[in-house]
């Protein structure tokens, strides 16, 4: 029990600022939602507009029945909310689990006379006190607005259903910890599945719900929330009890620091001679992971661009809100915009990498003595940039090479070979543009690099809001792709083009620059 | 060939360091003395450009390090806690090193790792504190670097690598190289250094050569015998005089140890031992002299 109180205090203040901002993102939509579709003609205009191959992909099935704000708000909500409410038990779990036994703290805390049993009980115990948590502050706070559509069930199952699918990934973390033998290793498998769980339905969800249900995502898309409010779609959670059981098993089962699953015993001693190569050795594991998941995802995408084109291509009312052009063309202009910014993520991720460096101390140690035109810290930033830089730009290319491929076969599909290619070169100068920040901001501290991760954030949801809901223009400044034009939609913007990648480029060296006379802390 | 110049270091309201001025001298090792906290390791790693001082500067080899950014080929330095890259293996941490230092010397890198007994195929995340603390202390051995700059570099080595790590320092001294030797453990420092600076919270309270830093410390000596030596106790030269189960403990001021023996030879001694001066009775002594 003191354990699990000193896990707890440990913890408070990360998990308090994550879930502050998950509940506050859910809890900020529904009055936005009631103010803009006050009118029931207006909200059934919006049911048209998310009921396309397109936006299922993105954000599920829509549900059957009236589409009332609470329905839109829990259609159009769910998905998103429960990839980052997985992503924040992902991240607690890791840290609480495996990068504790990296770290050889577990092995202090059994020094210290705590069982392995009390161990395991008080990790998963964090993890049902953080979702309950989650569960209570969503379902009071959805419950003290005056909307009603709003009802008490849907709040409930809207709660619930969230805090289940997070405690979910919790689980899943610490058996994947068992499994893998680092901290990393652990987050890049976990993330893989919360990821990949995503597109699948994604692809399901476009084509055939039936192949959905292997998702959790789709369990929470069937409870229907505020509109069937089917509780029985809970019960596919139940498989939580038996990975309780199994984390609980092969923890109790193994060696600290002993894995189940072993890779890559290299025996030779490989020949680095440079920083990229080292760099490149620590991040190769990610870096192919990454460009082979965007490459995945391309290709799920891609692979729904014909029912796109046949289900809306024609549809008048849509052709009318969008202008005269294809609506098709809009909504795959829009999958295009997001894949940038995922692909936005590994950069920084790779950027960032140095940061660590920094804080272990290894940074310093390899600056001293060695050959300055090699090791500098100059040399290293601008390793990490281009790396990054590198991973974003072809995780790109290739998720429009995958969406090229899947969709080579759709009869007149209206986006030509052409706009796939003028689509790439526009959209990288985003990925050029959002490393620049985040190695500006890596630059001028370690600290302030969080913020980079907040403004990719932040750009990710006014693009999505962008679209679902036409928040005012204002607040898409920040973003670059506000400037550059929507392909295949828009005719390209070169200069837009040209000045957002320079910028991203200027950024980066003031970057450097920063970096090179900075304290390292 | 190294030297400080009032060299200051804020870190907001906190003064890590202040004022701090010492100079190396080519060939020579030079310890450097603190408690934990003290602004050791904030000094050292102004000196490898980690951190800039707030103040003052830094000069080596007669520059100042701001505008020649290339000193920094010149130094070897081994922190106090010494990460590694997980992924990589002792040896290829120390190639690594090698490789981007310029140069190569597979005998010598045999040498060393056999002397500190160093299993270098196993990945670093395996390794211990004190394994880790060895692939940097080699790849700094090895290194042609002329300045070697070790910060606590015995923490965690046991007793036996311990006394390989100070044959090797000679070792290095005798090459022609300085080196910086930071350390809590005055006996060590005392063993290699041929002076030494005393820092605490922040600045400099005494440097000098051993010989010259004498009158600071007091040895510690433990008398056992059945005869009273109690008046030993008024003697000006004897301080902290007490009864244990052992025997009497007694500090004796360094330039009076010959009226002190004269002393003793009046009573029946069952034996004499002495405990080398600790960091924490020469900051004692430091107190008293300046109350």
């Amino acid at each position: 029990m003191t354990y699990f109180n000193m896990l707890m205090k440990n913890l408070r203040v990360k998990s308090a600022l994550w879930i502050i901002a998950l509940c506050g993102l859910s809890l900020a939509v529904p009055p936005v939602f009631e103010g803009l579709y006050s009118t029931s003609a207006e909200r059934e205009g919006m049911k048209v507009t998310v009921d396309n191959p397109a936006m299922i992909a993105l954000i599920g099935p829509v549900p059957g029945g009236e589409y009332t704000t609470a329905v839109m708000f829990g259609h159009q909500m769910l998905m998103f909310m429960a990839l980052f409410h997985g992503l924040f038990n992902l991240i607690i779990a890791n840290g609480l689990a495996q990068k504790a036994e990296d770290a050889g703290l577990t092995e202090y805390i059994l020094s210290a006379g705590v069982g392995r049993k009390t161990i395991v009980t008080a990790q998963l115990m964090n993890g049902a006190v953080i979702n309950l948590l989650v569960f209570v502050i969503l379902a009071g706070g959805l419950s003290l607005y005056n909307i009603d559509s709003l009802s008490l069930y849907g709040n409930f199952y809207y709660a619930l259903g969230l805090a289940l699918f997070g405690f979910l990934f919790f689980v899943i973390t610490l058996v994947f910890g068992n499994l893998f033998d680092s901290g990393d290793l652990t987050f890049g498998m976990s993330l893989a599945l919360l990821l990949g769980f995503y597109l699948y339905r994604a692809v399901t969800d476009a084509l055939d719900t039936t192949y959905s249900v292997i998702s959790p995502y789709h369990w929470l898309s069937r409870i229907e929330v505020y509109g069937s409010n089917s509780g029985i779609w809970l019960l596919p959670f139940a498989v939580i009890l038996i990975l309780i059981v199994l984390s609980w098993v092969l923890f109790l089962k193994r060696d600290i620091g002993d894995s189940y699953i072993k890779i890559n015993k290299e025996k030779n001693i490989r020949k680095i001679s440079s920083y990229p190569k080292l760099a490149f050795l620590n991040m190769r594991v990610m870096i192919f992971s990454w460009l082979a998941g965007l490459f995945a995802a391309g290709l799920s995408y891609g692979s729904i661009f014909g029912d796109l084109e046949s289900l809306i291509g024609d549809n008048d009312m849509l052709r009318e809100a969008l202008g005269d052009n294809n609506p098709a063309v809009f909504f795959i202009g829009m999958l295009m915009v997001i894949s940038a910014l995922i692909s936005a993520v590994p950069a920084m991720m790779i950027n960032g990498r140095i940061l660590t460096e920094e804080k272990k101390g290894r940074l310093e140690v390899m600056n001293a003595g060695t050959l300055n035109r090699k090791v500098s810290r100059g040399t290293i930033f601008t390793t990490h940039y281009l790396y990054g830089v590198g991973t974003g730009v072809l995780s790109f290319l290739l998720t429009i090479a995958g969406m090229y491929l899947a969709s080579i076969n759709v009869a007149d599909l209206s986006v030509s070979l052409k706009d796939f290619g003028l689509a790439a070169v526009n959209y990288c100068a985003g990925i050029i543009f959002i490393a620049g920040i985040s190695a500006l901001f890596a630059g001028i501290s370690r600290k302030l690099h969080t913020a980079a991760w907040i403004y990719i954030a932040y750009i990710f949801f006014a693009n999505y809001f962008g679209v679902l809901i036409n928040i005012d223009e204002v607040y898409l400044m920040l973003s670059p792709f506000y400037y550059l034009s929507n392909i295949p939609y828009e005719s390209v913007n070169i200069s837009a083009v040209l000045i957002i990648a320079g910028l991203g480029i200027l950024f980066a060296a003031i970057g450097t620059a920063v970096f090179r006379r900075r304290n390292l802390l | 060939m190294l030297e400080l110049k009032s060299v200051s270091k804020h870190f907001g309201k906190v003064r890590a360091a202040e004022n701090l001025s010492f100079n190396l001298k080519k060939g020579e090792v030079f310890g450097f003395i603190g408690p934990n906290g003290a602004g050791k390791s904030t000094t050292i790693r102004m000196i490898i450009g980690a951190l800039k001082p707030t103040h003052g500067e830094i000069l080596y080899a007669g520059k100042n390090i701001k505008k020649n950014k290339k000193y920094i080929e010149n130094i070897a330095y081994v922190p106090g806690d010494v990460n590694l890259w997980g992924n990589l293996t002792g040896e290829e941490v120390i190639n690594f090193m090698m490789k981007t230092r310029g140069y190569e010397n597979n005998e010598e890198k045999r040498r060393l790792i056999d002397k500190f007994k160093l299993d270098g195929s196993k990945k670093s995340k395996t390794y211990s504190k004190g394994n880790r603390q060895k692939v940097a202390l080699i790849s700094a051995f090895l290194s042609d670097a002329e300045l070697l700059v070790f910060d606590e570099p015995t923490t965690g080595l046991d007793p036996l690598m311990e006394r390989v790590f100070h044959e090797e320092v000679i070792q290095a001294k005798n090459a022609g190289k300085t080196i910086l030797l930071s350390s809590h453990i005055l006996s060590e420092v005392e063993k290699l250094a041929d002076r030494i600076a005393i820092i605490r919270n922040g600045k400099i309270i005494e440097s000098g050569s051993m010989a010259e830093l004498r009158h600071i410390t007091r040895m510690e000596y433990i008398i056992d015998t059945d005869d009273d030596i109690t008046a030993l106790k008024h003697r000006s030269f004897v301080h902290e005089f007490s009864e244990s189960p052992d025997g009497y403990h007694l500090f004796i001021d360094n330039e009076k140890i010959p009226e002190f023996l004269k002393y003793l030879k009046l009573y029946n001694l069952k034996s004499l031992t002495t405990a080398p001066p600790r960091l924490e009775d020469i900051f004692m002594r430091y107190y008293e002299d300046s109350q």
